[in-house]
C-alpha cells in the first residue's frame, strides 16, 4: 500500500484533537465506530489504507499511536463510542500516570525513559506499512507532555527514520496565566525548527476568536475548538485519501509550500465553518467566494497580521461541485484585485487542488475550501513567544523546576531562544527582495560575532 | 365542253368531303375541329376563284426559298414556270394539266409517312445515313405515273420534310432505348428505357389511329380501280396494316363510300401530329441528355433538371418519367434505411459498400457516399444522414449479435408485417411487459410511442416516390433519429464507450494518481537503464503489482485486463524513460470507434505526462533529502549556495506544479467537461460521438503543445532536462555529505577534496540556473506565439507561471 502515514498523538491536547480527527475520517470513509465498513460504503472511491489498515477480521484500524503520561484523556477515549476502533497495543500511558507537570524537561526525561516501549510500537506500526511516507504528530507546544515528550520523539524519529516526512499539527498557547508555557514553547520550537519538515500552526487565540466571532459562541468548549482542528486536519489530507492527478503524497504538497527548510511553519484558513448542532442556513458558495474568504483574516487560524508581510506560497484545497473554468476566473480576480501580496524574490501563486468530497457526508455547502499557506507574518507569533519568554526568564520564575530535571537546561534555553530568533529574522528577510543573499549576509555577521566573542555568552552569567 | 365536264365532278366531291369531315371530327378528332375548318376554307377559295392561282405559285416560291440551299434545281424550275405563266396564258393551262397528271398521289405519300413516323423506310421516303435524316428517295423519279416520271410538288415536299422530323426523333429514341449496353449498366438505366418506352407506346397508339385513316384511303383507291406498279406496291403495304385494326378497317371500307376516303390530307396530318411531336421532342431531349456510360443518380439528376420547365404539359410528362425512373432508387433507399443492406448489382446506388475493409475501420470505411451517383434532389447533407441510418443498422447487425432477439429494439417492429396476428402478438407483448415492469410506466409509454412512430414511418415509406420526394426528408428525420439514438445507446450502454474513455483518462492520462505513483516507485529505477536492457515482461509484472495495491484493484476486471505496457520505437542512446508508455487494448467492435490511431495518441500523451510526473517526483525526493538537519550541518560551509539552490528548486517546483495544474484543469478537465456535456446533451449519432472524442484528443494535444507548436514543445522538454540535471547535481551533493559523515579519519587531504567538490557544485549550480532562466524566458515567449495562433488557452498557463510577476520584474532589472 503506497504512501502510508502514521499518526502520533502526544499529550492531552494531541489525543483530544487526534480523536476528533479519527471520528471525522471514519465518517468520511463510511467506517462505523467499531471500525467496520458500513453497508453503503463502496470500494474504489477513496484510499482508506493511507490512514487505516485492515485487521484479519476486516476491521479498519487507525495507523495511530496514543501516547500520554497521564490517563485522563486516553481513558475517556477508551470509554467512548469509538473505543473499539483503536489497536489497544498502540496505546501507551505511563504507569505512574503523574503527567509531566507542565514541564518540558520532565516530559522529555520521561520520554527518554520510555523510549523502548514507545519506539517498539512505532517500529511495529512502521513494519506494518508497505510504503511508509511519514509521520503526523499532534501535540501542544506549551504543555509538558506534548512539548517535552513530543520533542524527544521528534528527535528520535529523525534519527531512526531520516528519509520519512515529519509533519506536526502544533497547538500554540493562548495568553493565559500559565507562566511556564513560554519556557515549554521556546524549547519545543527548537525541535520543530530542526526536526520537523512541516508544522501546521494552530493558534489557540485565533481558534477561540473564530469560534466566538464566526460561530457566535461566547464560551467555546474544548470539543468545539478541537472540532475546528479536526476539520483542518481532514481537509488538508483529503488529496491523500482521494487519489487524483495531483497531490497524492505529502511531499508533493509540501515541496511547493516550503521553499527553504526553516520556513516551514504553515498557517491555515477554512471556510465555510460549521460545528455540530449549530444551525446554519444553506448557502450558495462559489469558488471565488471560498477563495476570497480564505484570504480574509477572520478565517485564518493564526493570530498573525496577514495584511502586512507577504505570502511565500498558498495551496487551496477546494472540495465540492466545482466547474474547472471558475477556478481560473477566481484566480484572475484575486490577482487583479491584489487580494494577496506575494514575495518578489521568486515565483509564487495560489496552487489549487480539487479534492473529491466524501459521498457519505451531507454538507449544507456546495463548495468548501482549506487554505494552507506559508506567510512571513507568522514570525510575529514567534516574536511574541520570545517576548513573553524574556519576561519570565528575567524574573527566573519557576526556573528551579527545570534545573532540577536537567543540569544543562539553561544552555538549552539559550540555544533554543537563539534559534527561534534566527527563525524570526529569516522570515523577516523573506519579505525582502534580496532574500537570495540572506545566508551570505548571515555568515558574514556570524564571523564578526565570533571574532568579538562576547555576544555568545551574554546569558551565561544568568 | 370538256371544261364544263370537269367542273361538275369537283363540285360533287366537295359536298361529300364536307360530310365525311364532320363525321370524323365528331367521333375521334373533336379538339381539332377548328383546325380542319380553317384548312377547308382555303381549299374552297382556291378551287372557286381561279385568279388566286398566281398566289399559290407565290407561296410555292416562298417555300422554295426555305429549301433553296438543299434543292437548287426545283427553284430554277419554279422560276421558269413563273415566266411561262406571264408570257403565255394558254401554256399555263397546259402545264397545270401536266403537273396534275404525274404527281405522286397524296394518299401514297401519307402512307409512307405513317411508316416514317415509326422510324421505318417508306416507298418514296427513306432514311439517309449520311445526312442522318429521312429524305425523298432520289429514285422516285424513276417511277412512272401516267407514263411520266414521278413528281412531288414543292408545298407537299415541304410538308413531308416537316413531318419526317417526327420519324427521325422516333427512330433516335427507340434506338437509344434498345441499346443493350446502356441497359446493362444499371437498374435505373433499365427503368429509364422502360419509362421512355411507355411513352413511345402511347405514340404508337396515335400512329395506329392514323394508320386506320390510311387504310380507308387505300380501300378507296382499290375500289376506284387504281393500277400500275405503284398500286401493286401499295397493296402489299396495305395487307400489313390491317393486322392491327383489321376488323374496324374492314367494316369501314365496306361502309364508307368512295368519296369519303379522300378526307385525310398532308396538312391535316401535320396539324394532328403537332401535339405528339411535342411529347416526342421531350423524349428526344431526355435521350440526348443521357450518355451510355451514365447510371443511377447521374441519370436522375439529368432528367430532374428537365422537370423544371415552364410548360405544364412538359413538366407533367417529365414527372411521369421521373416517377418511374426513381423506383429502383427508392427501393434501394428503403432497403438501406430499414435493413442496412445494399442490393446494387450494377453499382449504381449512391452508397457504396467496400468488402475488404478491416474490422476496426468498419464504421468509417465500409460504406461511403459516391457523390457522382447522388441525385440532384437529394442534397449532400441529406445523403449523409441516409448513409448514417444504414450504417447504424448494418453496424448493429454485425456487432450486436442479439439484435433481433431484443424485443425492445426498434427495428423489431419494422420486420413485422401488418397482419392481424402480428398485431395481436404486439398486444400480448405489451401485456407481458406491463406485468413484468409494474411501476415502470415511463418505459411502457416510451415503447408505445415507439410503436406508433414506427407505424407512421412505414405508412410514409409506402408513399415514397418522386412525386412525394419531400416525404423522404420527413422519413429520414424520423428514421435517422431512431437509428442513431439506438446505436448511440448500444455504444454507450452495451459497449460502455464512456467507461473506456474514463479508464483511459484514469490510466493513460494519469487520473488514478495512486496507481501512477506506485507504478513509478516500482519501475523508476529500471527505466534508468539503456533501452536495450529494458525487459517488458518485468515491467508488466510491476504494473500488475501496482494495480493490486492501488484503487485500480477495484476497477472492473474487463478494464484492468486491457492495461498493458507499450515500448515506443527505440533510438540509440535512449533510456527506458524515453520509450515507456502504458497501453490499453481495445478489441472489436469497440476499436471501430476507439481506433488504433486514437490509442496511439493516448500513448503519446501518456508518455509526455509521465515524463513530467517523473520530474515532479525527482524534485520532491530531492526536496526531502537536501534539507535533513544532518546534511545541512555538514554542508554549512557552502550554506549560501545551498540556500540559493533552495530558491532555484523553488522556481522549478513552482513551474512544474503550475504546469501540471494547467494540464489538469485547463487541458484535461475542461476538455473532459466539453466531451461529457456534448455526449450528454448534443450527440445524436455515432459520427458525432467519434468526432467529439477526436476533438477531445485534439484539444488535449494542442494545449499540451504536442501537435501545434513544435518549438514550444522543444522549449518545454529542454526545461525538463535542465531540471533533471539539477536533481542529479543535488543528489551528488547529498552523496558527498553522506561520504563525509561516514569518513572516520577525516584529514586535510579529504578536506581539500571536499573543497574542490564544493567549488564544482557552485559552478554547476550557477551554470544550470543561468541555462534554466534562459530556457524559461524562451518558453514564455513561445507561449505568446501560440497566442498569436488564436489559441488562447496557453495564456492561462503564462498567467499562472508568473502569477506574482516575479519573472516580469526580473526581466526588467
Amino acid at each position: 500500500m503506497p504512501r502510508e502515514i502514521i499518526t502520533l498523538q502526544v499529550g492531552q491536547c494531541g489525543n483530544q484533537i487526534g480523536s476528533e480527527f479519527w471520528k471525522q475520517l471514519c465518517k468520511e470513509h463510511g467506517i462505523n465506530a467499531a471500525g467496520y465498513l458500513e453497508e453503503f460504503a463502496k470500494p474504489g472511491i477513496d484510499r482508506k489504507d493511507v490512514f487505516f489498515y485492515q485487521s484479519d477480521d476486516d476491521h479498519y484500524v487507525p495507523r495511530a499511536l496514543l501516547l500520554d503520561l497521564e490517563p485522563r484523556v486516553i481513558d475517556s477515549i477508551k470509554t467512548s463510542e469509538y473505543s473499539g476502533l483503536y489497536n489497544q497495543e498502540n496505546i501507551f500511558v505511563a504507569e505512574k500516570g503523574t503527567g509531566a507537570g507542565n514541564n518540558w524537561a520532565n516530559g522529555y526525561k520521561q520520554g527518554e525513559s520510555f523510549y523502548d516501549d514507545i519506539f517498539d510500537m512505532i517500529d511495529r506500526e512502521a513494519d506494518g506499512s508497505e510504503s511508509l511516507e511519514g509521520f503526523l504528530l499532534t501535540h501542544s507546544i506549551s504543555g509538558g507532555t506534548g512539548s517535552g515528550m513530543g520533542s524527544y520523539i521528534l528527535e528520535r524519529l529523525n534519527d531512526r527514520f531520516p528519509k520519512k516526512i515529519i509533519q506536526t499539527y502544533s497547538v500554540f498557547p493562548d495568553d493565559s496565566s500559565v507562566v511556564v508555557q513560554q519556557y515549554n514553547s521556546v524549547l519545543t520550537l527548537k525541535r520543530l525548527i530542526e526536526n520537523a519538515d512541516s508544522t501546521v500552526v494552530l493558534d489557540n487565540n485565533a481558534l477561540h476568536r473564530i469560534v466566538g466571532e464566526n460561530l457566535r459562541i461566547d464560551q467555546p468548549t474544548m470539543d468545539q475548538t478541537n472540532s475546528l482542528v479536526s476539520t483542518v486536519m481532514s481537509a488538508s489530507t483529503t488529496t491523500l485519501r482521494y487519489p487524483g492527478y495531483m497531490n497524492n503524497d505529502l511531499v508533493g504538497m509540501l515541496a511547493s509550500l516550503i521553499p527553504t527548510p526553516k520556513c516551514h511553519f504553515l498557517i491555515t484558513g477554512y471556510t465555510p465553518l460549521s460545528i455540530d448542532r449549530q444551525t446554519e442556513s444553506v448557502r450558495k458558495t462559489s469558488v471565488l467566494d471560498v477563495m476570497r474568504r480564505l484570504l480574509q483574516p477572520q478565517n485564518i487560524m493564526v493570530s498573525a497580521p496577514t495584511k502586512t508581510g507577504k505570502y511565500i506560497s498558498i495551496l487551496n484545497i477546494i472540495q465540492g461541485d466545482v466547474d474547472p473554468t471558475q477556478i481560473h476566473n477566481s484566480l484572475q480576480r484575486i490577482r487583479e484585485k491584489r487580494m494577496a501580496t506575494f514575495i518578489d524574490w521568486g515565483p509564487a501563486s495560489i496552487q489549487i487542488a480539487l479534492s473529491k468530497k466524501s459521498p457519505y457526508i451531507k454538507s449544507s455547502h456546495k463548495v468548501s475550501g482549506l487554505m494552507l499557506a506559508n506567510h512571513t507574518s507568522v514570525n510575529h507569533l514567534f516574536s511574541h513567544i520570545i517576548q513573553q519568554y524574556d519576561k519570565v526568564r528575567k524574573k527566573q520564575a519557576f526556573l528551579a523546576n527545570y534545573t532540577r530535571e536537567s543540569g544543562e537546561i539553561l544552555q538549552e534555553f539559550d540555544i533554543a531562544r537563539e534559534m527561534l530568533d534566527d527563525l524570526v529574522q529569516e522570515y523577516k528577510a523573506a519579505e525582502q527582495s534580496d532574500y537570495i543573499n540572506y545566508h551570505m549576509n548571515k555568515e558574514f555577521n556570524n564571523n564578526n560575532n565570533n571574532n568579538n566573542g562576547n555576544p555568545q555568552y551574554q546569558y551565561g552569567t544568568v | 365542253m370538256n371544261s364544263t365536264f370537269v367542273q361538275i365532278p369537283k363540285l360533287n366531291i366537295n359536298k361529300q368531303v364536307k360530310k365525311k369531315t364532320d363525321s370524323i371530327t365528331a367521333n375521334t378528332l373533336l379538339p381539332k375541329l377548328m383546325n380542319d375548318t380553317s384548312i377547308q376554307q382555303p381549299n374552297q377559295q382556291q378551287q372557286q376563284q381561279q385568279p388566286q392561282q398566281p398566289q399559290q405559285v407565290t407561296n410555292g416560291i416562298t417555300i422554295l426559298q426555305n429549301y433553296q440551299p438543299q434543292q437548287p434545281q426545283p427553284a430554277t424550275t419554279t422560276t421558269q414556270q413563273l415566266n411561262s405563266a406571264n408570257n403565255t396564258p394558254t401554256l399555263v393551262s397546259t402545264k397545270k394539266s401536266v403537273i396534275g397528271i404525274n404527281e405522286i398521289p397524296e394518299h401514297l405519300l401519307i402512307r409512307d409517312i405513317i411508316y416514317v413516323f415509326q422510324g421505318i423506310d417508306g416507298t418514296y421516303i427513306k432514311y439517309n445515313k449520311q445526312s442522318d435524316s429521312f429524305k425523298i428517295d432520289e429514285n422516285t423519279s424513276n417511277t412512272l405515273v401516267n407514263g411520266e416520271p414521278a413528281y412531288i410538288s414543292k408545298p407537299k415536299r415541304d410538308l413531308v420534310y416537316r413531318l419526317c422530323e417526327f420519324g427521325w426523333l422516333f427512330k433516335k429514341v427507340r434506338l437509344f432505348i434498345t441499346n443493350n449496353d446502356f441497359k446493362k449498366t444499371g437498374l435505373t438505366n433499365q427503368s429509364f428505357c422502360s419509362a421512355i418506352n411507355d411513352e413511345l407506346i402511347e405514340l404508337y397508339r396515335i400512329i395506329a389511329i392514323l394508320e386506320t385513316q390510311v387504310y380507308k384511303k387505300f380501300d378507296m383507291v382499290n375500289y376506284g380501280g387504281g393500277g400500275g406498279g405503284s398500286g401493286g406496291s401499295g397493296s402489299g403495304s396495305g395487307l400489313e396494316s390491317p393486322s392491327s385494326v383489321s376488323s374496324g378497317g374492314t367494316t369501314t371500307s365496306t361502309e364508307i363510300p368512295f368519296i369519303d376516303g379522300d378526307s385525310l390530307t398532308l396538312i391535316r396530318l401535320f396539324v394532328w401530329i403537332q401535339s405528339p411531336l411535342k411529347r416526342l421532342k421531350v423524349l428526344g431531349t431526355c435521350v440526348d441528355s443521357i450518355t451510355v456510360d451514365m447510371k443511377g443518380g447521374e441519370i436522375l439528376s439529368k432528367i430532374d433538371t428537365l422537370s423544371k420547365h415552364g410548360d405544364q404539359d412538359i413538366r407533367i410528362l417529365i414527372h411521369n418519367i421521373m416517377f418511374k425512373i426513381c423506383q429502383p432508387l427508392f427501393s434501394m433507399i428503403r432497403l438501406w434505411m430499414f435493413k442496412g443492406e445494399i442490393n446494387d448489382p450494377y453499382q449504381e446506388f449512391f452508397i457504396r459498400q467496400y468488402e475488404s475493409v478491416q474490422l476496426e475501420k468498419t464504421w468509417k470505411e465500409k460504406f461511403a457516399i459516391v457523390a457522382r451517383l447522388l441525385p440532384s434532389f437529394i442534397s449532400l447533407p441529406l445523403s449523409k444522414r441516409i448513409l448514417i441510418i444504414g450504417k447504424s443498422i448494418n453496424y448493429m447487425k454485425q456487432f450486436c449479435n442479439n439484435f433481433k432477439e431484443d424485443k425492445n429494439d426498434r427495428y423489431y417492429y419494422y420486420n413485422q408485417e401488418d397482419d392481424d396476428d402480428d398485431d395481436e402478438d404486439h398486444d400480448d407483448n405489451d401485456d407481458d411487459d406491463e406485468n413484468e415492469n409494474q411501476g415502470e410506466d415511463d418505459e411502457i409509454i416510451e415503447r408505445k410511442l415507439l410503436i406508433k412512430e414506427s407505424k407512421i414511418i412505414k405508412e410514409k415509406t409506402k408513399e415514397l416516390n418522386y412525386i412525394n420526394k419531400e416525404v423522404l426528408q420527413e422519413i429520414i428525420e424520423l428514421v435517422s433519429r431512431q437509428s442513431s439514438e439506438r446505436l448511440l445507446k448500444i455504444v454507450l450502454n452495451r459497449f460502455k464507450f464512456m467507461n473506456h474513455v474514463k479508464a483511459l483518462k484514469k490510466y493513460l492520462l494519469l487520473g488514478q494518481g495512486d496507481f501512477i505513483q506506485y507504478l513509478m516507485d516500482l519501475i523508476g529505477e529500471d527505466l534508468l537503464k539503456p533501452t536495450s536492457q529494458i525487459q517488458r515482461h518485468k515491467l508488466v509484472g510491476w504494473m500488475d503489482t501496482a494495480i493490486r495495491n492501488s484503487n485500480a484493484q477495484f476497477e472492473e476486471q474487463d478494464i484492468v485486463n486491457r492495461l498493458d505496457i507499450a515500448l515506443l520505437p527505440e533510438r540509440p542512446g535512449n533510456i527506458g524513460w524515453d520509450i515507456f508508455s502504458l497501453d490499453y487494448h481495445v478489441d472489436t467492435p469497440l476499436n471501430t470507434i476507439l481506433s488504433p490511431n486514437d490509442i496511439l495518441r493516448y500513448k503519446k500523451i501518456f508518455h509526455f505526462m509521465w515524463g513530467i510526473k517523473r520530474v515532479e517526483y525527482s524534485l520532491a525526493s530531492i526536496w526531502r533529502k537536501i534539507r535533513s538537519s544532518t546534511s545541512l550541518s555538514i554542508l554549512s560551509p557552502i550554506g549560501g549556495d545551498i540556500h540559493k539552490s533552495h530558491l532555484i528548486m523553488n522556481e522549478m517546483v513552482h513551474f512544474i506544479s503550475n504546469f501540471q495544474y494547467y494540464l489538469m484543469f485547463e487541458v484535461l478537465e475542461c476538455s473532459w467537461k466539453n466531451l461529457e456535456k456534448f455526449i450528454d446533451q448534443e450527440a445524436t449519432d455515432l459520427d458525432q460521438l467519434i468526432e467529439a472524442h477526436h476533438q477531445y484528443l485534439q484539444d488535449i494535444c494542442n494545449k499540451m503543445f504536442l501537435s501545434n507548436s513544435d518549438s514550444c514543445y522543444e522549449c518545454f522538454k529542454k526545461l525538463l532536462s535542465i531540471i533533471i540535471k539539477f536533481t542529479l547535481l543535488q543528489t551528488k551533493l547529498i552523496n558527498l555529505s553522506i561520504a563525509i559523515q561516514n569518513e572516520k579519519n577525516f584529514n586535510e587531504t579529504h578536506q581539500a577534496q571536499v573543497n574542490k567538490e564544493f567549488n564544482s557544485f557552485r559552478n554547476h549550480l550557477n551554470n544550470l540556473y543561468q541555462e534554466y532562466t534562459t530556457s524559461f524566458y524562451k518558453f514564455q515567449s513561445e507561449i505568446l506565439k501560440v497566442k498569436v495562433n488564436q489559441d488562447l488557452n496557453p495564456i492561462s498557463l503564462q498567467y499562472m507561471l508568473d502569477f506574482n510577476e516575479y519573472y516580469e520584474e526580473k526581466k526588467d532589472n
